[in-house]
């Protein structure tokens, strides 16, 4: 039951971080604001697919599944960090 | 290939929790002490759960609490961040 | 790096406020003719920058406080007019170091953190104006 909380709490959170960023890149054209707004949206999917592993589908495992969106959500965030920061 | 997977996901983080201490340190902007607290958390999470991934599941349910601390970090970033400016606008005053 | 001239409360203000030379310009034009009424595009024709620009500069300070804006019969009016006394100490410094140090202010301004930074951070503000 607390873990559900926690899912969805972490997913929440993605997605306000995300929308924040997504908002504010559409309005500034600042790119930094794209790739870390990309980035919580993957982190987002990765909570999602969390809670789907856990408590939809509990007998298969999706680790690797979720794990893909973290690296794609890191990657876009650190090419954003390198590249975009002046 | 999991394994490759999360060696990649605890150094990303680490390396984005150091870009956020840097801004930190730039800025002294509270804000990016939070966010480098908190992806240095997941990182923590990504490496203890690949240290212990096989030692039993009652555990692992501990290690998504150190997830949810890491969340709850960026939340209080986000609510600090909107908290009134220190400076008082015009007439207004906190 | 400690530039001489520079105060750290005058260092605190820049890093928190000012990220351009553009920025400083539009404060000090405001301040230096307190308390007259400018709207954006008076502001630009003053300085020779862009308009958008201006609108937008004077919108940031408006919010953070710095200055005082109404609803003029065209435009958005903006003045100076003090807000709290560590912010009217730290603008007449600038004030002075941009006429008396204005090379090493720069210098000082340039090496503050990017818009970048500034801008991830400023996304999280849960703002209630909307601003073009």
């Amino acid at each position: 039951m607390i873990a559900r909380i926690i899912y969805i709490l972490c997913a929440l959170t993605s997605l306000a971080c995300a929308v924040l960023l997504l908002r504010s890149y559409a309005r500034t054209r600042l790119r930094l604001l794209l790739w870390s707004g990309l980035c919580f949206v993957f982190l987002c999917v990765n909570n999602v697919l969390l809670y789907i592993d856990i408590e939809v589908l509990p007998t298969i495992d999706l680790s690797m599944v979720r794990a893909i969106p973290v690296v794609i959500a890191l990657a876009l965030l650190l090419y954003g960090l390198v590249w975009e920061v002046k | 290939m999991n394994d490759v997977l999360s060696g990649v996901i605890i150094a990303g983080y680490a390396v984005a929790g150091l870009f956020f201490l840097r801004f930190w340190r730039d800025t002294r902007d509270r804000f990016f002490a939070f966010f480098a607290a908190a992806f240095w958390l997941l990182c923590a999470q990504r490496l203890l759960l690949a240290m212990f991934r096989d030692s039993g599941s009652e555990n692992l349910v501990y290690l998504y609490v150190v997830r949810l601390v890491a969340f709850v970090l960026i939340v209080l970033a986000i609510v600090e961040k909107n908290r009134p400016a220190k400076a008082p606008a015009g007439s207004e005053s906190r | 790096m400690t530039s001489p001239g520079i105060s750290e409360p005058l260092r605190a203000f820049i890093r928190e406020h000012i990220q351009s030379v553009e920025q400083m310009e539009v404060l000090l034009l405001l301040y230096t003719t307190t308390p007259k009424e400018w709207s954006a595009v008076r502001v630009a024709r003053e300085l020779r920058i862009d308009p958008m620009s201006a609108s937008r500069r004077l919108a940031d300070f408006a919010e953070k406080g710095l200055l005082s804006a109404r609803a003029g019969d065209e435009a958005l009016l903006y003045w100076y007019e003090g807000s709290s006394p560590t912010n009217d100490r730290a603008i007449a410094e600038l004030e002075r170091a941009n006429r008396e140090r204005r090379t090493t202010l720069i210098g000082v301004i340039f090496s503050a953190p990017s818009d970048d930074v500034r801008a991830f951070a400023d996304a999280f503000r849960l703002r209630r104006s909307t601003e073009k």
